[in-house]
């Protein structure tokens, strides 16, 4: 690996951990859509379809290879965190289609109108409790790797920061 | 161009996905305005009498898009609430892997 070659990745961690943290915020924000307001709720999660995009796009290369050695050669957990993110994907598609149907607010005020329907308001809510399930379990399964992203990026930095401080004041 | 490519990929499957549930949902019959499913068609909602804009039949105000008093602490109560939930989750599955972890680790010691 050249150097350039381990400052992208290092850069893509870092974008990819605060992606998620991002992520992880506007969800628990979306999922109060009676709290926040119907608009925030709206357009907070359209939003969110940009950030899964990009998401998705930084596992990019893990999405490829997993698929390709699913049915060969592939570990337990990975095989369990792959079929995991294609539930949540899948969820997730059915969360905003259903959510883009019974929409009130963000589609009214771009001038769209959709015939709604009992049945995508009740799937809204159950696929939004069992996302809520998945995005536990996917937490779970990335546990090691949030910790020591965490560790490297927030917690050392900020460490390093206080440590310069203490330094700078025993010098003088 | 890669990156438009993968663009493309994710949005080309979320749409599959997308227009499968669609066609499932109304094929299924699930959608349609008769929810009952008894044949017969539902009542005609008509607003109380003295009623002057006709209400709303289904929530109250501070449920349909207005942010309702006690907002903030409600948000903050939700948020604490689901975050729990997760935790509950992660506790569930990181605590057992971590103690079978150390329990090799010691009788690879020993």
């Amino acid at each position: 690996m050249t150097n350039d070659d381990s400052k992208s990745t290092i850069s893509q961690t870092r974008t990819k951990l605060w992606v998620d943290i991002l992520i992880f915020i506007a969800f628990l924000i979306a999922m109060e859509p009676h709290s926040s307001g119907l608009a925030i709720h709206e357009w907070l999660t359209l939003a969110m379809l940009g950030t899964m995009i990009v998401h998705l796009l930084l596992s990019w290369d893990w999405i490829i290879e997993t698929t390709r050695r699913f049915f060969g050669k592939l570990g337990l957990q990975n095989r369990i965190n792959y079929i995991l993110n294609w539930l949540l994907f899948i969820d997730g598609t059915l969360l905003m289609i259903s959510g883009i149907l019974i929409s009130e607010v963000a589609l009214p005020s771009l001038g769209i109108q959709l015939p709604t329907g009992f049945a995508w308001r009740r799937l809204h809510d159950m696929s939004a409790n069992f996302a809520l399930v998945l995005l536990g379990l996917h937490t779970a399964l990335h546990w090691s790797w949030i910790l020591n992203t965490f560790s490297r990026y927030v917690v050392k930095p900020i460490a390093r920061l206080f440590a310069g401080g203490a330094k700078k004041d025993a010098s003088v | 161009m890669k990156t438009l490519g993968r663009i493309f990929i994710i949005c080309f499957v979320f749409t599959l996905f997308a227009g499968l549930m669609i066609l499932a949902v109304n094929a299924s019959g699930m959608n349609a305005p008769d929810f009952r499913g008894d044949g017969e068609s539902r009542p005609e909602f008509r607003p109380p009498d003295g009623d002057v804009d006709g209400g709303l039949p289904f929530l109250p105000e501070g449920e349909r898009g207005e942010r309702g008093e006690g907002g903030g602490s409600r948000l903050m109560f939700g948020m604490i609430k689901n975050t729990m939930v997760i935790t509950v989750l992660v506790l569930v599955i990181v605590w057992p892997k971590s103690i079978a972890k150390k329990k090799r680790r010691l009788s690879q010691q020993n």
